[in-house]
Formats: structure tokens, C-alpha cells, sequence
């Protein structure tokens, strides 16, 4: 095993004992810690809203689906749980494509408007949360487009992967550990991030933080982003090393020091 | 040492490898420290962004979204008739691909029967009319005193129409004349 991969389960085992920085898609309940403490808080986070289980199997809160249907049958109050459910999702994904609060608040708003509207033509066999997702990125991109703020993306979409590739290197200064959550806690490695993001095209934002916050499969991103699963697979290569390039001349290079 | 590409590395640490395919990415990860390394970096990168996008998100008042969402919802009004049909249309046949054709031939029916419709109301609501004013004309005789004369009383019919007419005979008249002229004033229409 190499001393990398050792590091990265480091990483892992470090954000899991720490229940007070989870991430907000995580909440902070006894439930979602478990599912950190068992070591899964970097995967399966698209389900991290998913309704809870009993002990038992039995489901504590009604699912999507469920909800969906008690809402076309008539019962206001499943939309309104809906809503609850995903707000953060939601604005944490508009605000990630659209960097700005106030536009990500409105878009989170008009969001759950379309859904309402629409809701008579999700299809039952759809997952809900990538049928929102997709009305989510539509609108942002719209909004961007209206705006005058969208630009395609820069780079080829194809799946030619030569010329630089993925940083070997670490992308966090080493004076603040091996810790995700110290790191996060430096505010010039945020204001770096969200400059990073900056950078990006819309859907590569879109693309990134489908898979790295929201942890959506490049299947579910494809059907979302309407374009095959290889483009997906590109543009997140070409989104996750300008972010990491970005990031190691922002918080290493420039300052010469840490790494 | 073996290789492993970016692509690959890529798909290892997005999952969307098969079990196969991720065992014998991980037994080339174990003599490649450097793939090891770019794995790590791609971890790190994830947990950043995970930890910015929560902390983004933690400063926003999300309180009153599901108020101004339903504010939002209450303004618009119900659905218009068209797009009723439509949703209607939708829900009973689907991706059917002669639903339009459909829609027009009902569209069609509808226009033809209002038209019709509108028509024949005219008539009906002056036949109400009529009958309403005749109602309202209508005298109500409580008696009729005739001096000790003896009348005749008979109804000429005129279609639906009637006419009631009430002949009275003079006293010195016992016995008509057989050219008797017609009485002063005519018969009374009652």
C-alpha cells in the first residue's frame, strides 16, 4: 500500500471523528454520523438526503416518491417536506454554478416552483433528486445565459487526455495538516476555492460539483447535463485539474513556503 | 512499476470502475506510489470542495424558502383552461401520436355544438319572453255582471292562441233577426 493512498484513508478517518464539521448535506444528526463513521463520507453523499431507516429497515420518513404522491393526491404539506428536504442541496449546488447568494437564493426558489408546475410529468420511475438536479443546472445555466454571464466550455470535450494531467502532488499547504476540516478552517484556502470555481465554465462548475459535492454517477450526470457519459468523464478531468492547478498556485506556489 | 492513467485513476476514485476493473487498479496502485499521490490529490480536491460548498451554504438564511415559495405558489393562479386540456390531454393519452388529432376533432365537436347552440337560444328566449308577457297580461275576472241579459261565451282558437268572446244580447231582443247587424262596439276580447 503506498504512503498516499494511507494519507487519503488518513483524510477520511480524520473528517469522520469530527461530527461538528460534518458538511451540511450530512446534517448532524446520530444517523448521518454513523454513516461517516463508517467511513463513507466522501461516496454516496447523493443519498446522504435520502429518508432514514429504523433499526429494522423500516422507513422513518416517507421516501421521495411517496412524498411526490401524497402531493398529487392533494396534500399540501408533502410538497412543503420536499422543499425542506432538498433547499440546501439545492442552494448549495445554484450557488456553486452561479457564485452569487442572491441569485442561488432566487434560483433555489424558482427551482421548487418548476417542480411544483411540472410535477405531473416526473416520471414515477425517475430518481426525484436527479430530476430536480437537472431542473436545478438548467435554470443556473439559463440564468447565467440571461445574464450575459455564461461562456461554453474552454476546453475540448473529447477524451484526450494528454498535456498536463492530474496534480501528484498535494494541493493543501502542508502547514495545515493532513486535515480537510483544518484546512477549511484557513480562510484564505476558501477564498481560494471559491476563486478556483470562479474560473470554470458554468458546466464544469455544474460538472464538479454534481460528482464531488452532490456525488452523483456519470450516468446520472449525463442525463442530467444531456451529453454522453465520456463528455462528462472529460470535462470533470479537465474541471478537477484546473481547480487543483489553480489551487497548489494559490496556496503553494505563490507563497513559496509550505510544500 | 505499472502504469495507471489519469482516466482510470479517475474512474477508481469516482467508483464507476467494475469490481474487476477497481481490484486491478488498486494491485497497480500498490507498486505506483505516484498514481497513489494523484489519488490523494483527487481526495483532497473532493473534500475542499465538499467543505467550501457546506460553509457557503451554513451563511445562507434558508429559513424562508418554503415561505416565499409558497407565496409564490398562492399568486399564480389555478392553470389556465388551455393548459388544463393539456395536462388532461397528457395524463389520459400520453405519447399517443394522434393526441392533437384527437384534441382537434374535439375542439372541433365543441365549437360546432356552442355555435349550434348559440343558434337556437335566441328563439327559445323569446318564446320564454312571449309567454312571460302574456302571463303578465293575463286579466284575472272575478265576476261578470250582465244585467239580467243571458251572454254567449265561446272561444275562437287561432293556432296556440285563443280568444275568448262574450256576446251579449240586448233585452227587447228575444228573437233574432235573421240579418241581425253586428252589436255596437263589437265583441269584447277579454
Amino acid at each position: 500500500m503506498t504512503q498516499g493512498i494511507l494519507q487519503t484513508q488518513a483524510w477520511r478517518n480524520q473528517l469522520s471523528v469530527n461530527p461538528l464539521r460534518l458538511p451540511w448535506y450530512m446534517g448532524r444528526d446520530s444517523q448521518r454520523i454513523e454513516q461517516i463513521q463508517r467511513g463513507c463520507p466522501l461516496e454516496d453523499i447523493s443519498r446522504a438526503a435520502s429518508p432514514k431507516v429504523g433499526p429494522k429497515g423500516m422507513a422513518l420518513e416517507p421516501s421521495d416518491l411517496d412524498l411526490v404522491t401524497r402531493h398529487l393526491q392533494g396534500e399540501d404539506k408533502a410538497f412543503e417536506l420536499l422543499v425542506r428536504r432538498y433547499q440546501r442541496r439545492v442552494y448549495g449546488l445554484a450557488l456553486g454554478i452561479l457564485r452569487s447568494r442572491e441569485d442561488a437564493l432566487d434560483a433555489t426558489q424558482e427551482a421548487f416552483i418548476r417542480v411544483h408546475k411540472n410535477i405531473v410529468r416526473f416520471e414515477r420511475s425517475a430518481s426525484f433528486h436527479t430530476w430536480l438536479h437537472r431542473i436545478v443546472v438548467n435554470l443556473c445555466i439559463d440564468q447565467l445565459r440571461r445574464a450575459g454571464r455564461y461562456k461554453a466550455v474552454e476546453y475540448e470535450d473529447g477524451l484526450d487526455h494528454t498535456g498536463d494531467g492530474l496534480l501528484a502532488d498535494p494541493i493543501v499547504p502542508t502547514r495545515l495538516g493532513t486535515d480537510p476540516s483544518r484546512a477549511l478552517e484557513d480562510k484564505e484556502t476558501l477564498d481560494a476555492i471559491r476563486a478556483g470555481l470562479d474560473t470554470l465554465s458554468p458546466n464544469h462548475r455544474a460538472v464538479l460539483l454534481l460528482r464531488e459535492v452532490e456525488g452523483l454517477s456519470y450516468s446520472e450526470m449525463a442525463k442530467i447535463m444531456r451529453c454522453s457519459k465520456g463528455t462528462i468523464m472529460s470535462r470533470l478531468f479537465h474541471a478537477r485539474k484546473r481547480m487543483q492547478h489553480f489551487l497548489r498556485n494559490a496556496l503553494n506556489v505563490e507563497k513559496g513556503s509550505d510544500v | 512499476m505499472t502504469s495507471l492513467d489519469d482516466k482510470t485513476l479517475q474512474r477508481l476514485h469516482d467508483g464507476d470502475l467494475s469490481p474487476e476493473e477497481t481490484r486491478r487498479a488498486e494491485s497497480q496502485l500498490a507498486t505506483n506510489p505516484e498514481a497513489g499521490r494523484r489519488l490523494e490529490a483527487l481526495s483532497q480536491l473532493q473534500c475542499l470542495l465538499r467543505g467550501a460548498v457546506s460553509q457557503d451554504a451554513d451563511q445562507a438564511d434558508l429559513v424562508e424558502v418554503w415561505d416565499r415559495v409558497k407565496a409564490d405558489l398562492g399568486k399564480q393562479a389555478r392553470p389556465g383552461a388551455w393548459e388544463r386540456v393539456r395536462l388532461w390531454l397528457g395524463e389520459s393519452m400520453g405519447t399517443h401520436p394522434f393526441r392533437w388529432v384527437a384534441a382537434g376533432a374535439a375542439m372541433t365537436v365543441l365549437a360546432v355544438a356552442v355555435t349550434l347552440f348559440a343558434m337556437t337560444r335566441p328563439e327559445d328566449t323569446k318564446g320564454a319572453k312571449t309567454a312571460v308577457e302574456a302571463a303578465r297580461n293575463q286579466l284575472e275576472i272575478e265576476a261578470l255582471d250582465f244585467k239580467g241579459r243571458h251572454p254567449d261565451i265561446f272561444q275562437i282558437r287561432e293556432g296556440e292562441r285563443s280568444t275568448t268572446v262574450i256576446w251579449v244580447h240586448p233585452d227587447d231582443e228575444d228573437e233574432e233577426p235573421e240579418d241581425r247587424p253586428a252589436p255596437p262596439g263589437g265583441p269584447e276580447d277579454i
